[in-house]
């Protein structure tokens, strides 16, 4: 067993190791609403749901500017908890070739979108008009 | 395509887990590459970067912290916020563990860091602080209609009101020009003050609120229409009205015109530009009767000819270049010259100048400067220099440690964590330096107090305020970093293979190069600073000892203007009788006599003579000093031959010759070696003024800069001067300090409404050295430390090697080699590095030598003299720093260091 020698994050199955042990640990299906947002940007852009197009799409429907860093470690958590699958793809940017993370919504992960979004629908249902006489009251 | 800014991206790579690392940048890279294809949105597109790099990092911290509430175990070589506080609790235990060396470090980095706040601090006090009230200052620019640069010509009411409408690159635009007030209130003796006269909407450019009532409107300045307001600021507020409240609407008279107070401005702002003493402001529309003028005076004030608004102060209109603003200001004076062809003549040799930012006058801009850049630039070298001495510390250490380095490196731990202990180490020694850095500098604030430094007020009390702390933070980091990055190298190459089978010792002479160019670099500043200090010291000491020609202890000079107390040229004859005669009937006044220009004080006249001797066509320009008898006397100006100026002279009758008294510089220049008493000196003017007859030559004297020659001097009765201002020089029976309440009674016998400024003129002439003797003292402060840390270096790095080759000097001494050979092998070493250093240091001072002499006056460049006088005196320094190691290397015992292995 040579490669026990090496330090964790060089070994091979790092990825992978970390996910499982995330899984057991983070449990249950709650997401906030900074994830459904990302959840539906990625949903709503399908098979284009790449780290930039995901911050992009959110910026330009709701105005919200997220960094890099944000979105990144928030997709990469959803990841761990199974809600979306990544792959890397290769493409070009003008003449220069880079590596893209593309994103998609996995089956659990709509279930667990469909299911906060649903809470949140039910919990407003028939609220709007009193929400708004609130605020043009104010 | 243009790269994103470094400092960020290393952040990134350093910081972000590995996993998202790749993805992040290359989107950052890709939408800041589209961001920045316009030129224009250079600026914003790295702004953008930084924010989103920051952010980046930030929200990969938060989910640290998340997942470490969530219970999730930190995963190692993952990301750095759970590992932070592990390392800085590493990082404090190995600090700990071995005292000296942090004690040492500290100290090191703490010189540098403080020497850097202070000398800041004290750029901060003078130059950086915001005008108070002024909103929106680095919109703002002056606007100069001038001959040159600095001349101030200024331009008329009619013509700046015509340029200020038609042109579109401003936002708004306001004149101004300086003024002497002699103000009162209701019970106060008159006192004189500088005030500025404005026209057009002067404080609505600024962007300020006034403090109490309201601002000068534009509608109050206009030319012909009088408007008897005054704004006043807060120090003025105090003296007059002891900060009544109910100040507005209350009178005050100027220039015995009675003004009503409408305002005050907020505290602290005495005008755009910053210590000029600026203490009220009146419009542009009383400036005939502030000044008393004739008739013909007031329609050359109000006319379209002649200049009233001298300079200008203008907010830029945002995106608008300065370049593109001069060319429409220049384009509307060419329009306006066609369009009042008489009126405008004089506008032709006009130039537009538009100088961005306020606060610094405009002659003073290259100076202030270069000065700062000088000051800043030696700093930074003795900050280069410290974290050089402690970055040669941590790289022994980074050596000592590779071992340790490497067992954990193969025990598991990721590079990134050796590197990330190793940077929280040095960041904790950088903070530390920095933190004992404050107190350093309040230190080096404490000996400068006192200093003067461009022409502005002493060092009192200088704050280190948000931005001084600002910089600190950001001096501390950044050494930090510099002196970080070589022993991080060392410790994250090592290598569980290589590092942990061999023994320390292995490292022989090849390892070390990194410190021998550190210690090759230090030697170099600190020499560079030695001999800059020397040469600011020698020229200290030559322009101190330089002849005045004059004898200025016990002596005083004081200025009276009478014109704003409606005195006219005609009468000025009459007051300086009167005056002259009211000073020497006091008892305290040993002498006194009356001379336009009082020396190292004030501004004189110059004119041009035609060459008596005929010798060539060409006038010679010659200063002209109107005097009293009396004033060569008091001064002690010897007369050499011939005889002074005497009451006699005072008045000569219409066309007459004047009679006249030359320097000897004076008579050397016009007359060469024959005998000027007798002969005549005549104006090159057209119009035939009086010829002057010489009737004596008195010794040279300075009346001004110590660094240039003995001037091209003429005396000549003081009623032949134009001016309205009354000044006299007297020499006091005790001391001139004693002087002003006589002074005061002897003015008060001739006219009590007149205020007058007092000075000793022993206390100008030193105070003329000012800028230089501060600058002297910090370089040699400086230099003194630089030195000290080098040899220390030095001796560091020598000491290390000898440790080092303990072995390799072992082996040869039992083979018999002698101990002076192996001295000569450390010596040859030591020379080397010296060596290296003194020529570096030599091409640094030659650098260095020529900032000096454009910041200081009076510097000369140095002599090949100096530069060996302070190498060999570098190389004894270093010498000394080369004993204890050498004779270490000669002590070694072979059987001992031998048996080690």
């Amino acid at each position: 067993m040579a490669s026990r020698a090496l330090p964790l994050a060089a070994h091979p199955d790092y990825g992978s190791l970390r996910c499982r042990i995330s899984n057991y640990i983070v449990v249950g299906m709650h997401i906030g609403d900074f994830e459904q947002i990302l959840l539906f940007a990625v949903l709503r852009l399908g098979e284009q749901a790449h780290g930039a197009a995901v911050r992009q799409e959110i910026e330009r429907r709701i105005g919200r500017v997220i960094s890099p860093g944000a979105a990144y470690t928030a997709l990469d958590r959803l990841e761990e908890r199974g809600f979306v699958q990544s792959r890397i793809n290769e493409t070009t940017v003008g003449s220069q070739a880079r590596r893209r993370k593309y994103y998609r919504l996995s089956h659990q992960g709509a279930r667990a979108l469909s299911r906060s979004y649903g809470d949140l629908r039910d919990m407003a249902a028939g609220l709007l008009p009193r929400l708004n006489s609130l605020i043009e009251g104010a | 395509m243009r790269r994103p800014p470094l400092f960020p991206r290393l952040l990134l790579g350093w910081f972000l887990p590995l996993r998202d690392r790749e993805f992040i940048l290359a989107d950052l890279h890709e939408e800041y590459a589209q961001r920045t294809r316009d030129d224009a949105h250079r600026t914003s597109a790295y702004i953008w970067y930084w924010r989103q790099s920051l952010a980046s990092l930030w929200s990969e911290g938060r989910y640290k912290l998340d997942e470490a509430q969530l219970g999730v175990p930190g995963q190692p070589g993952g990301s750095w916020f759970g590992a932070l506080h592990q390392d800085t609790r590493h990082a404090l235990r190995a600090l700990n563990r071995r005292p000296v060396f942090s004690i040492v470090a500290l100290l090191t980095l703490a010189l540098g860091i403080g020497a850097n706040t202070a000398i800041f601090s004290l750029v901060n006090w003078l130059l950086l602080r915001p005008l108070p009230g002024v909103t929106g200052q680095q919109e703002l620019a002056i606007v100069e209609i001038s001959r040159e640069v600095g001349q101030s010509n200024g331009i008329s009411w009619p013509n700046f009101a015509d340029v200020a409408n038609a042109q579109r690159s401003f936002v708004s635009m306001a004149g101004y020009g300086g003024a002497d007030l002699q103000i009162q209130s209701d019970h106060a003796p008159p006192e004189g003050i500088r005030a500025q006269i404005v026209g057009g909407d002067y404080f609505g450019t600024l962007g300020m609120r006034m403090q109490i009532g309201r601002p000068i409107n534009a509608a109050e300045t206009v030319a012909g229409r009088p408007a008897h307001v005054v704004v006043i600021n807060d120090a003025l507020w105090q003296r007059l009205f002891q900060r009544d409240r109910n100040v507005i609407g209350k009178t005050v008279r100027a220039n015995k015109i009675v003004l009503t107070v409408v305002g005050v401005t907020p505290s602290g702002f005495e005008g755009v530009e910053r210590n000029q003493g600026v203490e009220a402001w009146v419009p542009l529309s009383i400036e005939p009767e502030l000044r008393h003028a004739s008739p013909g005076l007031a329609e050359r004030l109000n006319g379209r000819r002649g200049g009233s608004i001298r300079e200008m102060v203008a907010r830029l209109r945002p995106g608008v270049r300065a370049e593109a603003a001069v060319e429409e200001l220049q384009r509307i004076l060419d329009q306006l010259r066609v369009q009042y062809p008489n009126e405008n003549k004089n506008l032709a040799q006009r130039h537009v100048f538009v100088h961005p930012g306020i606060g610094v006058p405009i002659l003073m801009r290259e100076r202030t400067f270069n000065t700062v850049r000088l000051m800043l630039l030696v700093v930074s070298m003795l900050l280069l220099i410290s974290s050089a001495n402690v970055g040669n510390m941590l790289l022994v250490r980074g050596l000592q440690e590779r071992s340790v380095a490497a067992l954990r490196r193969a025990l598991g731990a990721s590079r990134n964590r050796i590197i990330g202990q190793q940077l929280a180490e040095c960041m904790l020694l950088a903070l530390g330096g920095g933190l004992l850095g404050l107190l350093v500098a309040r230190a080096f604030l404490a000996l400068m107090e006192g200093g003067q430094l461009l022409g502005l007020p002493e060092f009192r009390n200088v704050p280190l305020d948000w931005r001084v702390l600002a910089f600190t933070a950001a001096v501390s980091l950044g050494s930090g970093l510099l002196f970080t990055l070589a022993p991080a190298r060392i410790v994250g190459r090592a290598d569980p293979l290589v590092d942990l089978s061999t023994s320390s010792t292995r490292h022989t002479a090849g390892r070390y190069w990194g410190r021998k160019s550190i210690t090759v670099a230090q030697i170099a500043l600190s020499l560079a600073l030695l001999i800059g200090a020397v040469m600011l010291t020698r020229t200290l000491i030559n322009l101190q000892r330089t002849e005045l020609g004059f004898d200025a202890e016990r002596t005083a000079g004081i200025i009276v203007n009478a014109e704003p107390q409606g005195y006219q040229s005609a009468a000025m004859p009459a007051l300086r009788a009167a005056l002259l005669a009211a000073l020497r009937s006091q008892p305290e006044i040993e002498s006194a006599g009356l001379a336009h220009q009082i020396p190292f004080w004030t501004g004189g006249f110059s004119d041009r003579v035609r060459d008596p001797l005929a010798r060539s066509d060409q006038p010679v320009s010659i200063d002209v000093q109107f005097a009293s008898d009396g004033y060569l006397e008091t001064l002690r100006i010897p007369i050499i031959r011939g005889r002074g100026l005497q009451p006699r002279d005072w008045n000569a009758s219409q066309g007459n010759p004047v009679n006249v008294v030359l320097s000897e510089q004076a008579a050397r220049t016009l007359f060469g070696d024959r005998d000027p008493i007798g002969q005549y000196v005549d104006q090159d003017r057209r119009t035939a003024g009086p010829r002057m007859f010489v009737v004596g030559v008195s010794g040279d004297s300075r009346l001004g800069q110590l660094h240039e020659e003995a001037p091209v001097l003429m005396y000549v009765p003081i009623n032949n001067s134009p001016s309205t201002q009354l000044s006299a020089v007297m020499r006091a029976r005790t001391s001139a300090a004693e002087l002003e309440p006589v002074i005061r009674r002897a003015l008060g016998s001739v006219d009590p409404t007149l205020p007058f400024q007092f000075h000793a003129i022993a206390h100008n002439v030193r105070n003329s050295l000012a800028d230089q003797r501060l600058l002297a003292r910090l370089l040699a402060m400086f230099s003194g430390l630089a030195v000290l840390l080098a040899a220390i270096g030095l001796y560091g790095i020598l000491s290390y090697m000898v440790d080092e080759r303990r072995r390799e000097f072992g082996i040869r001494m039992a083979l018999g080699a002698h101990a002076t050979g192996i001295a000569r092998l450390v010596g040859t070493e030591a020379a080397g590095l010296v060596l290296a250093g003194v020529l570096l240091g030599i091409l640094g001072a030659r650098w260095l030598s020529t900032i000096m002499t454009s910041a200081i006056t009076g510097v000369t460049a140095p002599s090949v003299a100096l530069f060996v006088a302070a190498s060999m005196l570098f190389v004894l320094i270093a010498t000394m720093a080369t004993i204890v190691p050498t004779l270490l290397a000669t002590r070694v015992e072979p059987s001992i260091t031998l048996r080690q292995d």
